[in-house]
């Protein structure tokens, strides 16, 4: 009787859920079955399925190389997110909660009110020739000539980290405030320094929040177009780009359908590693 | 009580009235295609100003940037006030245009395109486009014969824009002379580029090739010379609007570029030059045509483009601050036109521009920016 009942109130569950299931499907979904199909066309006037443009693609330095400087990229971003980002949410959650940390809080998500294309073009400010940094360095004469800072693979990852830098805090302040203050007092109290109750207990227990946030932000910064392309210039290729230009400027949309697929693969891969490494953690904090 | 009739209010009503809004929306849309303007509206129109004017709506495009401003400021409002047509300006470059008529040219997302040759030449114009009807447009007949679509007929040339070397002025104390001198030492580190996906790109890639005894045909002189140039290049852009930000953010001092972006900057209060290098400035023509299947009447298409080539557009638009080169013969041209070329009068300055076999170009295109994107890439 009351397994029924249960049953019945999943069923109606479902039903809600039916018209976000029904627009992911064709909306969603379907496109991606589409492209994964145009990526298994031969190309040409050929019919029928091949893996001919995986052949292509992986056939080619070129293209491994592309792949790899994306993925470089989404590891060099997440790593400069964590390191920066880390401490701003310890702090944060270190505050009493008050006007300081409602400023912190502002402060934070100040990024995510700007839109990506404003805050990359006041990067270009900051990084061009006769930028913040070289005209500060120069009338310092810590330099002669500016430095180039602008169309480096350093300055995408410094604007990129700086326009991800959300993605990684707002998790990683969820984790640490399920962190139970009185670990840390037990730990301090039984003789552990807080290096080390930082390193046996805060990290390991906010490790959920480090891995959610290292999943937002890698995935974002691989797939993002904008920041790379006005940063980078014409000279520096990420996966993206690199699609946009098979597909727009080449009319090459079999192969564009192929790097897709490969770069959603890339990220699915790095998703699957990433949460079972999630779960070995849940394990190891449960015992 | 009340209880019980807002339950009842909600499920019923709320999935009827549900069904009513989704339904209604789903005619106006079907309904949309045949008529962006209902009947009525056009006659009421008509009347208003005294006859003739066409009425409806119609949506162009325009590059991003200059086009798109000077086609929205100019063209926009006079073909408002002289036709009675909304125009709505998107802002596209020209492969995004044909990639978007590819791939749904049975409800195309405008309905007046802009295109310059190189795309032009290479798009499935069959398939996208549909022939200019010239009996609805009074300005066609004042075109200069040359920009008149020719005997295919897919519509006007619009514009004319001339690429030369783009410099700061504030760095040189003479202006450069030819594309030689992108190789000079002096400018070591200071060169900007943009990539073959663009027709300026292109274009300069061509040039260049010309100018080290290669073709149309065969650029691969070019593509030798750019390696050479390489390590001395400062940029290297994604678009020409994004090369002409890079030069007045002084990261390059110098860069093939447009004639109208340098002149816009000058406007704008900026000391920049721009030379006409030693062999001539090449000219790009850009055309405008009607897409096949436009949700907009043919009409108010056509009276949109009659209103880019009428004689009162294009003399604001060949004149400070937007500079774009006219192509109906009534058009008079001053200012910096006649310190740069040699007379005033549009046709001597249609003349003295080069313009490339694009067809001969758009062989071997893709393979080009295919093998630019990766040889310049770091």
């Amino acid at each position: 009787m009351m397994s029924a009942k249960a049953l019945l109130k999943a069923g109606k569950g479902w039903a809600l859920v039916l018209p976000l299931t029904l627009f992911l499907l064709s909306f969603y979904l379907a496109p991606i079955v589409l492209m994964v199909i145009t990526s298994l066309s031969p190309g040409g006037d050929g019919g029928g399925l091949s893996p001919s443009q995986y052949v292509k693609f992986f056939g080619d330095g070129f293209n491994l190389k592309v792949l790899w400087e994306t993925v470089w990229l989404g590891i060099k971003t997440t790593l400069v997110c964590l390191l920066l980002g880390y401490p701003l949410a310890l702090l944060h959650s270190r505050t009493r909660p008050g006007n300081w940390r409602s400023i912190l809080t502002f402060l934070i998500v100040l990024p995510l009110l700007t839109s990506a294309v404003v805050r990359t073009f006041a990067w270009i400010v900051i990084l061009g020739r006769q930028g913040v940094i070289n005209s500060t360095l120069l009338s310092l004469s810590l330099i002669e000539e500016p430095l180039r800072l602008l169309s480096t693979h350093h300055g995408v990852v410094a604007a990129l980290s700086q326009i991800q830098m959300p993605l990684m805090i707002l998790p990683l302040i969820a984790a640490m405030a399920r962190l139970d203050p009185n670990l840390e007092s037990a730990s301090a109290s039984l003789g552990g320094t807080s290096w080390r109750t930082f390193w046996r207990i805060t990290l390991p227990l906010t490790l959920p929040g480090i891995i959610s946030g290292s999943l937002l932000v890698f995935s974002a910064s691989v797939s993002s177009f904008i920041t790379p392309s006005v940063i980078g210039g014409g000279r520096i290729m990420f996966m993206p780009m690199y699609i946009y230009q098979q597909a727009i400027s080449l009319f090459d949309f079999p192969f564009a359908a192929t790097i897709s697929t490969v770069l959603l693969v890339t990220v699915l891969l790095v998703v699957v590693l990433l949460s079972s490494l999630g779960r070995l953690t849940r394990s190891y904090t449960h015992t | 009580m009340v209880n019980r009739r807002i339950n009842q209010i909600s499920r019923r009503s709320v999935l009827g009235a549900g069904l009513f809004v989704g339904s209604s929306l789903l005619l106006k849309a079907c309904g949309q295609p045949q008529s962006a303007v209902p009947e009525g509206e056009e006659s009421a129109a008509t009347e208003e100003t005294g006859g003739g004017a066409v009425g409806g709506s119609v949506i162009a495009v325009a590059y991003p940037g200059a086009w798109e401003e000077a086609h929205r400021e100019v063209v926009a409002s006079q073909v408002k006030s002289s036709q009675n047509v909304d125009a709505t300006i998107v802002p596209l470059l020209a492969n995004d245009q044909v990639a978007q008529l590819v791939a749904a040219p049975d409800n195309p997302p405008f309905d007046v395109c802009l295109l310059d040759e190189g795309p032009f030449r290479a798009a499935p114009r069959e398939e996208i486009l549909q022939p200019f009807p010239a009996e609805l447009s009074p300005s066609f007949a004042k075109l200069f014969p040359d920009f008149q679509g020719g005997e295919e007929g897919w519509g006007p040339t619009v514009a004319v824009t001339a690429i030369g070397i783009g410099y700061n002025a504030d760095k040189y104390d003479s202006p450069p002379v030819g594309w030689e001198d992108l190789w000079n030492p002096e400018n070591a580190g200071r060169v900007g580029l943009v990539t073959m996906n663009s027709s300026l790109g292109t274009a300069f890639m061509v040039e260049v090739a010309k100018r080290f005894g290669g073709s149309e045909a065969d650029i691969e002189v070019a593509f030798e010379k750019i390696q050479e140039l390489l390590p001395d290049v400062a940029a290297v852009a994604p678009s020409p609007g994004a090369l002409a930000t890079l030069l007045q953010q002084g990261e390059v001092d110098i860069a093939p570029l447009y004639l109208n972006d340098i002149l816009a900057m000058r406007e704008a209060g900026l000391n920049m030059g721009w030379a006409v290098p030693e062999g001539g400035s090449i000219g790009i023509r850009a055309t405008m045509s009607i897409v096949k299947n436009p949700q907009a009447s043919v009409e108010a298409a056509a009276a949109y483009i009659d209103t880019v080539i009428s004689e009162e557009a294009q003399n604001t638009l060949a004149a400070p601050p937007y500079f774009f080169g006219p192509t109906n013969s009534g058009v008079q041209l001053s200012g910096p036109f006649e310190e740069l070329f040699s007379s005033s009068n549009p046709q001597d300055f249609i003349a003295e521009l080069m313009y490339l076999d694009w067809d001969t170009i758009n062989l071997s295109r893709a393979e080009w920016i295919e093998r630019f994107n990766r040889e310049v890439t770091i």
